[in-house]
């Protein structure tokens, strides 16, 4: 007996469209392509587009790596860490909250890039936000990787042992200043109201995650799915931000000399300024920023301190960052108080370090 | 906005738009580490780093997608069997298509990662450029000396009556006041204005990724006798040398001038496979 049509397409005419419409496809593709490809390389073979282009996926290629390793944590924290659990190893003592915030950072050991997927993800599990902040500025300081880093960069000079300890306390110190503040200005409790909107959307094929209801349920494929959901999630959300703070420090590396900041080099407290726009636009991981500040001799301890104390806490592609993962109050709360902080407690160390030098 | 939504789908399926990205810088960051070309953006050891989490996303890619495959086969299963006995759940294709998902904002962030794969594809393979070295503060003597003095540079051999060895080893020997006769590679830089025959011989050191390379330059002048006397035509030599082209440089230096006097030149077809110091 004949079968009746059902109005519907069966698979194989399913594959047969797409080899069609894949086939009519590439002829223009072919042509269209290798010419686009063609006047994106004459276009790039300029040095300035070329400098550009080589920045921008220079600062991407290094810093996606952490950002992921940061996602992972942060998608780990929120399947395994249930908020009841996260309360009750929240000390309720304000200067306890913010020590054991300044020192998470050597117990997760992630740059500036990983951090903020983690911090994220702690605040909208119920962090007070003054934590979130002190471990967000502080934690890619006092990681052990940094540390040592810092200690190795600066043996040449004989500095090794006075910049470490100064790049940790003032690091310390200058965010657990502004976690005062920010638990001054929002109040007790955590942020989870005011994260900003890309967070509420956080949904994955229309499942909300915010819902609690991803725990782990027992089976294990469904655990990986869902650690594996919220590091996509993380990923993307913070890649994007990442991509755009990438494409303005690639901008500002291309087209605005460094003569200008070099120049102020030997002037006190301008100079310090002129290391931290430098730490700002340079974009530079934290666990490779001292070689970098080792090598500005001219600059003063304190200028170079302020650099290495500033980039992992504010650059271009952190602050692009922050825009998608924190409460915007919270990152006015950083903006305003981190660069004075930054200057004068660095000012301080030079001068406490030039009088115990000699 | 998905409390409502059939319990069969509390385990989130990845969708095309969140996957792709994962896909793509996977796979290019594997395509630069397989032609050396991720090691003229990015110091060797962020270089394998880099690698390792382009292994991770390509992971998380294969996954998700395998995920994605069997939940739209267990979902299709399901829909027959709805079909067969007459029912329709309206909202169960919306979690497994992503319809439904919050605003354009993950499209146009997904599609955000187009721009800088476009623009690795048009690079050329090679290390960051004399434009740089001039906008980063080539020409900067302490900042040079200090660069220079992070490397371990004493391995000098000879060549003719030139002591062989890398640019920071120039530097070095350049800022302690030595008078020798060195050679080294680097490629040739100009500031805005500065005459032809004065130029830097830089080499860019890299401390993680291109972003922060500083470079170590040295600045140089063309010894016309002396190259004359070795059967060169000094205005060829001139007219030859180009910013960005990599050359051996071999000359004495004068430290009162604080500069590399160039007798003997050796121009290089391309730059070397490891551009960096």
């Amino acid at each position: 007996m004949a079968r009746l049509p059902t109005g519907g397409i069966d698979r194989r005419d399913k594959v047969k469209i797409a080899v069609l419409a894949a086939a009519v496809l590439a002829i223009p593709a072919a042509i269209v392509l290798p010419w686009v490809h063609r006047h994106l390389e004459a276009f790039f073979s300029g040095a300035r587009a070329q400098l550009f282009g080589q920045v921008l996926v220079a600062i991407l290629l290094e810093a996606f790596p952490f950002v992921l390793i940061g996602a992972t944590i942060s998608g780990l924290v929120e399947v395994f860490l249930p908020p009841e659990r996260l309360a009750r190893l929240i000390p309720r003592r304000l200067p306890l909250r913010l020590l054991m915030a300044a020192g998470a950072g050597i117990i997760l050991p992630v740059c500036e890039c990983g951090i903020v997927p983690v911090a994220r993800r702690l605040l909208r599990k119920g962090l007070p936000i003054e934590m979130a902040v002190v471990f967000m500025l502080a934690g890619p300081i006092v990681n052990p990787m940094v540390v040592a880093s810092t200690a190795v960069a600066f043996v040449g000079q004989g500095l090794s042992l006075p910049m470490t300890v100064a790049r940790v306390a003032c690091g310390v110190t200058v965010a657990m200043l502004v976690g005062l503040a920010v638990y001054a200005w929002f109040g007790r409790g955590s942020a989870r109201d005011a994260a900003p909107a890309a967070d509420d959307a956080h949904t994955h094929s229309g499942c909300a995650e915010a819902h609690g209801r991803h725990g782990p349920d027992g089976a294990a494929g469904s655990v990986v799915a869902n650690v594996l959901s919220h590091i996509v999630h993380d990923f993307l959300l913070l890649g994007g931000y990442l991509l755009l703070g990438s494409l303005l420090a690639a901008g500002l590396q291309a087209f605005m000399p460094r003569d200008l900041l070099v120049s102020v080099g030997k002037t006190p407290v301008l100079a310090t300024a002129a290391m931290m726009l430098m730490a700002f636009l340079l974009n530079v991981c934290s666990e490779a920023d001292a070689f970098l500040a080792a090598a500005f001799a001219q600059f003063s301890f304190a200028g170079r301190l302020g650099f290495l104390v500033f980039g992992p806490m504010l650059d271009v592609k952190l602050v692009a960052m922050y825009l998608g993962a924190f409460p915007k109050r919270m990152l006015l709360a950083v903006l305003l108080l981190v660069p004075p902080l930054c200057l004068t407690l660095s000012e301080l160390a030079g001068w406490v370090v030039a009088m115990l030098m000699g | 906005m998905a409390d409502n939504h059939d319990d069969r789908c509390h385990v989130p399926v990845l969708s095309w738009w969140e996957l792709w990205p994962m896909l793509a810088w996977g796979a290019y960051t594997v395509y630069l580490y397989a032609t050396g070309r991720i090691f003229f953006l990015l110091q060797r050891i962020y270089g394998h780093i880099a690698l390792a989490g382009a292994c991770l996303l390509l992971a998380a890619f294969v996954y998700g997608w395998g995920m994605r495959l069997r939940r739209l086969r267990a979902e299709r299963r399901r829909q027959a069997e709805d079909r067969e006995a007459g029912r329709l759940d309206a909202l169960r294709p919306l979690c497994i298509c992503g319809a439904g998902e919050a605003g354009w904002g993950r499209y146009v962030r997904s599609l955000a990662f187009l721009v800088p794969l476009v623009v690795g594809f048009s690079l050329p393979a090679r290390g960051v450029n004399a434009l740089a070295a001039v906008q980063w503060g080539a020409g900067d003597v302490a900042m040079m000396a200090q660069l220079a003095a992070q490397k371990e540079t004493e391995r000098t051999e000879m060549r003719g009556e030139y002591g062989w060895t890398t640019l920071t080893g120039v530097a070095q020997r350049l800022s302690a006041g030595r008078q020798e006769k060195v050679g080294a590679m680097a490629f040739i830089a100009r500031k805005k204005g500065q005459p032809r025959d004065q130029f830097y011989l830089v080499r860019f050191m890299m401390n993680c990724c291109a972003a922060c390379a500083q470079p170590v330059a040295v600045p140089a002048r063309l010894d016309e006798a002396a190259l004359r006397g070795r059967g060169f035509d000094p205005k060829r030599v001139l007219a030859a040398l180009d910013e960005d082209q990599w050359v051996n440089a071999y000359g004495r230096l004068d430290p009162e001038g604080e500069v590399l006097w160039v007798e003997d030149i050796t121009f290089l077809e391309r730059e070397p496979d490891d551009p960096y110091l």
